[in-house]
């Protein structure tokens, strides 16, 4: 449980280099993607199959998750 | 003087071309945007407009209708010439082919990349823009949004270029020429400050569908919540299966980001119990039944706010949804639109579907330069 959401705190926070315009929109991507960003909380039991889709948007960002 | 905003409703491609380039006069533009539409020869009009402004960037698309500052216009040409004092640099390139090339956004990125020698993920989003021109035909909006949002954090804005809803084919103008299955990325460098507004009209309600079957290329919902896509759609509604259809156009779909800013999902009908949209959705995607608004009332607040944050607005593209238009008609509105931008130099088109983030419908999606 949690883990989701820290990657996708973690992704947002690598893509958007600082910029909290760019965090919103970068979340905003993610919801495009199919990823329920709004929904996902550190309670929300963790999808194998998000947690892969999240990988897979790292690479796709060009960056690396830490975890 | 450094922006200008001007149409020519001449229904010959060259003397409309001829009368933008007389009322343009005097104005040294390094990039001119122009939207026309498609009942004018698309060659002549790219190679005229390429011709009579040598020194600049010229770049547009076809329309399924025009915008102008103070007007809503059908069947004319219209276009904003801007000054190195306001752009201070354009770099423009195509992605063509894109219906069989899954490299297409790449190679386009690479060229824009080449131009600034820079990769464009490095680039200040603060300092930079794009402006996002897809075939309207094309079905690959989604995948255009989604790999350049990939590859940048420059944020695109823009919109599908139209036919004046004749469905058959459209088209993209730049450096004289003419394409069609292709995506225009044009990168500016604006020397004020710049703002993006999005304004659709409609407020959530509390009914939410969750698509559960999909056919995503197809753009087709064959399920929400484990049903008929069409017997939960009209569930939600509260109207028999059969009236559906009378609905959709009022009550499309939100992708929720917060209760006030839904990125719309608009469905343009029914088809054996499947919902089919004007753009694709993902599978588990939670999507909220929306109620529409006033067209008119909800893009007057929301200039009013844009001008009051950015203290001033110099320029105004606005890419305005078809269905939006169509409705403004519907209710003889389309006079009372057009006077919404009559004091703010403007330039916009009615579109195939907008772009912002990510491909939407049913909205205005607008680039501010603030003065």
């Amino acid at each position: 449980m949690g883990k989701t959401k820290r990657l996708i705190d973690e992704l947002v926070r690598l893509k958007a280099q600082g910029n909290t315009f760019q965090e919103l929109n970068i979340q905003m991507k993610l919801m495009f993607k199919g990823i329920d960003v709004k929904n996902i909380s550190e309670q929300t039991l963790d999808d194998p199959s998000t947690i892969a889709k999240i990988y897979e948007v790292a690479q796709a960002f060009g960056v690396k998750l830490a975890c | 003087m450094n922006i200008k905003s001007v149409y020519s409703s001449h229904p010959e491609a060259l003397r409309a071309v001829g009368e933008i380039k007389e009322q343009l006069s005097g104005l040294r533009a390094n990039f001119i945007l122009y939207f026309a539409s498609s009942y004018y020869d698309a060659q002549s009009l790219a190679s005229s407009m390429q011709e009579v402004f040598p020194e600049a960037v010229v770049v547009g698309c076809s329309t399924a209708g025009e915008l102008t500052s103070g007007k809503m216009l059908t069947h004319s040409l219209v276009a904003m010439a801007f000054s190195e004092g306001v752009i201070q640099r354009v770099e423009i390139a195509l992605a063509s082919n894109l219906g069989k090339d899954t490299r297409a956004i790449n190679k386009a990125v690479s060229g824009l990349e080449k131009a600034l020698a820079h990769p464009l993920h490095s680039l200040d989003p603060d300092q930079y823009v794009g402006i996002l021109l897809t075939d309207g035909l094309s079905g690959q909006e989604e995948r255009v949004n989604d790999e350049l949002g990939n590859l940048t954090n420059i944020t695109f804005i823009g919109g599908s270029a139209g036919d004046d809803l004749r469905f058959e084919k459209t088209y993209l103008y730049a450096h004289g020429k003419v394409y069609s299955d292709a995506a225009l990325l044009i990168l500016l460098k604006p020397k004020a400050k710049f703002h993006f507004l999005k304004t659709q009209s409609f407020l959530p309600t509390d009914k939410v569908l969750k698509v559960t079957k999909l056919n995503e290329a197809k753009r087709e919902i064959l399920e929400f919540n484990h049903q008929p896509a069409t017997v939960a759609y009209a569930k939600a509604l509260g109207v028999a299966e059969e009236e559906l259809d009378e609905h959709l156009f009022k009550n499309p779909l939100g992708l929720m980001f917060d209760p006030q800013t839904p990125f719309v999902r608009s469905p343009r009908m029914t088809e054996n119990k499947s919902v089919l949209f004007y753009c694709a959705m993902k599978q588990n995607m939670s999507l909220t039944l929306l109620q529409s608004t006033d067209i008119i009332a909800d893009t007057t607040a929301a200039l009013q706010k844009a001008k009051q944050e950015l203290e001033g607005i110099s320029a105004i593209i606005n890419f305005n949804c078809i269905l939006r238009t169509l409705d403004l008609k519907g209710q003889d509105k389309t006079e009372a639109y057009g006077k919404l931008f009559t004091t703010i130099p403007t330039v916009g088109f009615s579109t195939y579907g907008e772009n912002y983030i990510g491909f939407i419908n049913q909205t205005a999606t607008m680039l501010l330069l603030k003065e």
